[in-house]
């Protein structure tokens, strides 16, 4: 533990008070919409600001703010270089399915992302199979983000890792169950403020106490020259592993289900387009700042109790403990804002995708409300046993399953949407290819594959393959079904 | 609000007129991997290219980081400011 004061305890206690006031405020102002579409998409009228903050918190996790800073800690300016693919996040996150996802889900009334996918091939499998590699990619998701949260909890407060596993499991899944999507949205926008301003607080004072970015420069050379290279101490970053995360990083954000869903939630185009300059503008102040903190810690406060605690100890050691507790709350923030939507994903893939889309009957709404809420509190309990036996690096968790869950769902999603050709068995030979051939990878390989690519590269590529062979060696969808999502003069280029 | 949930959501809404164009967002998709592959090139490139020489420093910020992630970096977001402005011209709320 470091040294921290009374007031740390205070501030998050009010900044907790704060989520739950919100959460119970955007459960007032529910829609008229029906249970479901306002449990999961907010019965689809989420403004602009709302819309970008809720997107930027969801991807902003406790990957972003506690496993990043503790990379830049150990190699430096490398990070920077590594982190780089954000550039243009924004552009691609929005520009590849935002403006397509949200015309479809407005037309045929999709709730979840395997919605999409099942409707548009009228296929049950695809709705399970993906339903259950969301769940499963999703938990491991969370599970990274409860090691993260107790993390912060052990460094500043010295509580006990299981306590601090358990608190943000009970207290994140009380406002999701509660509030359901806008409640969500509602905190991740309040939780995204908190974050940004957080962060830059903390990389003014930390400049500041370091005697400013010259010196702080000169105390890394004087640690290790290898600090201030791109390809960092060890041989951390070799130009294939650089190239690879200029893959994951926005292609993992653009084939995420959990931020997907957010283009189902959104009002309408203009609304999208508008969230998506805000959140362009936020990454470039959030992300090169967050590395910032990385590279502080390593001169304010060389060693650590654990990796993960980079970011707690460089506040503590930088902030003046009147408003440390403030800014503390940033990587909370960023952990509990993402939690809660991938909370609502995951229970939404059991609660949607494989009870109520495949019972016979249909469900009452309190039925409903039960299995999702239900389905919340499983989700959380599978994440909590987990979570329970902690990896030393947190990020290599995140980067497991964010970008499993991209190598798995962005081809398939992306020719699905744009591709008339595509059919039920390119669908299915996409998501099982990808999913299998990223696993494979991991197993045989671990994080450098083939030619020294990440693994999420090549099976990005075995998904695309899968999805054209599987299309192009059985039949078209029949046109009725294409009717529903392609103009007449896509499906017969010929007529003009 | 309806005492039942609809298994298959308001699919039906969907056969009423034509589906959206989907060209309009495929070249916005197009126009997205035409800007990531070009950032792709201009910081991975220049960061190594950079970094592999002697190492200066300018205000504290490493050579190769400053022109190589930084420069680059605000380029690209007036460049994504452009997209949405462009985008935006001439649509109006659906």
């Amino acid at each position: 533990m470091y040294e921290s004061a009374e007031s740390v305890r205070v501030a998050f206690g009010l900044y907790l008070a704060l989520t739950f006031v919100l959460a119970y405020l955007a459960r007032k102002r529910r829609g008229s919409g029906g249970f479901l579409p306002e449990f999961f998409v907010g019965s689809r009228s989420i403004g602009p600001w709302v819309l970008g903050l809720t997107w930027i918190a969801t991807a902003a996790s406790g990957g972003t703010f506690i496993g990043a800073p503790a990379l830049a800690h150990a190699n430096g300016w490398s990070v920077m270089l590594w982190i780089s693919g954000y550039i243009v996040v924004a552009t691609v996150g929005f520009g590849l399915l935002g403006r397509r996802i949200a015309e479809l889900g407005r037309r045929t009334g999709a709730l979840t992302f395997p919605d999409l996918l099942r409707d548009r091939f009228e296929s049950q499998a695809i709705g399970v199979v993906s339903g259950i590699a969301m769940l499963v990619l999703h938990t491991s998701f969370i599970v990274a983000q409860y090691i993260a949260g107790a993390r912060v909890l052990e460094a500043v407060m010295g509580l006990p890792y299981v306590w601090g596993v358990l608190g943000f499991a009970v207290i994140v899944s009380l406002y999701t169950a509660y509030g359901g999507f806008r409640a969500v949205a509602w905190t991740d926008s309040f939780q995204a403020v908190v974050m940004l301003v957080g962060v830059l607080a903390t990389v003014a004072f930390g400049i500041s106490k370091a005697g400013g970015l010259p010196a702080t420069y000169d105390a890394l050379v004087a640690q290790s020259q290898a600090l201030v290279t791109p390809v960092g101490p060890d041989d951390f970053l070799p130009l294939p592993s650089a190239i690879s995360f200029f893959f994951i990083w926005p292609l993992a954000v653009a084939g995420q289900p959990a931020l997907i869903t957010r283009f189902l939630a959104s009002k309408d185009t203009p609304s999208l387009r508008r969230a998506s300059l805000l959140i362009g503008c936020y990454i470039l102040l959030l992300y090169p700042a967050v590395i910032f903190v990385g590279i502080l810690g390593r001169v304010l406060v060389p060693d650590l109790a654990a990796g993960d605690h980079a970011m707690p100890a460089t506040i503590l050691a930088a902030v003046p403990p009147q408003i440390a507790g403030m800014v503390l709350a940033a990587p909370m923030a960023a952990i509990m804002s993402t939690i809660s939507s991938f909370l609502l994903v995951a229970s939404g893939a059991i609660a949607r995708d494989l009870y109520q889309r495949n019972s016979k009957e249909p469900i009452s709404v309190g039925q409903a409300r039960l299995m999702t809420h239900l389905s919340i509190a499983v989700v959380a309990t599978v994440a909590v046993a987990f979570a329970l036996r902690p990896p030393d690096y947190l990020q290599y968790i995140v980067i497991f399953s964010g970008t499993g869950l991209a190598a798995t769902f962005l081809a398939p999603t992306l020719l699905a949407v744009y591709w008339p050709r595509m059919n039920r068995l390119g669908c299915l030979s996409g998501i099982i290819a990808g999913f299998l051939s990223f696993l494979i990878q991991y197993a045989l390989y671990g994080t450098r594959s083939w030619l020294g690519m990440d693994p999420f590269v090549w099976a990005l590529a075995v998904s695309a393959v899968g999805c054209v062979v599987g299309s192009l060696t059985s039949a078209k969808d029949p046109r009725r079904l294409l009717a529903l999502y392609f103009a007449p003069r896509e499906l017969d280029p010929d007529s003009g | 609000m309806p005492d039942t949930t609809d298994r298959n959501t308001n699919r039906e809404r969907a056969l009423r007129g034509d589906a959206p164009d989907s060209r309009p967002a495929r070249r916005e998709a197009l126009q997205a991997a035409t800007v990531w592959l070009a950032a792709l090139i201009v910081t991975v490139g220049l960061s190594t290219w950079l970094g592999a020489a002697e190492g200066r420093a300018y205000f504290g910020v490493p050579g190769w980081a400053l022109v190589g992630i930084l420069l680059p970096w605000i380029a690209f977001f007036v460049m994504h400011v452009w997209i949405c402005r462009r985008g935006a011209a001439g649509e109006s709320p659906e």
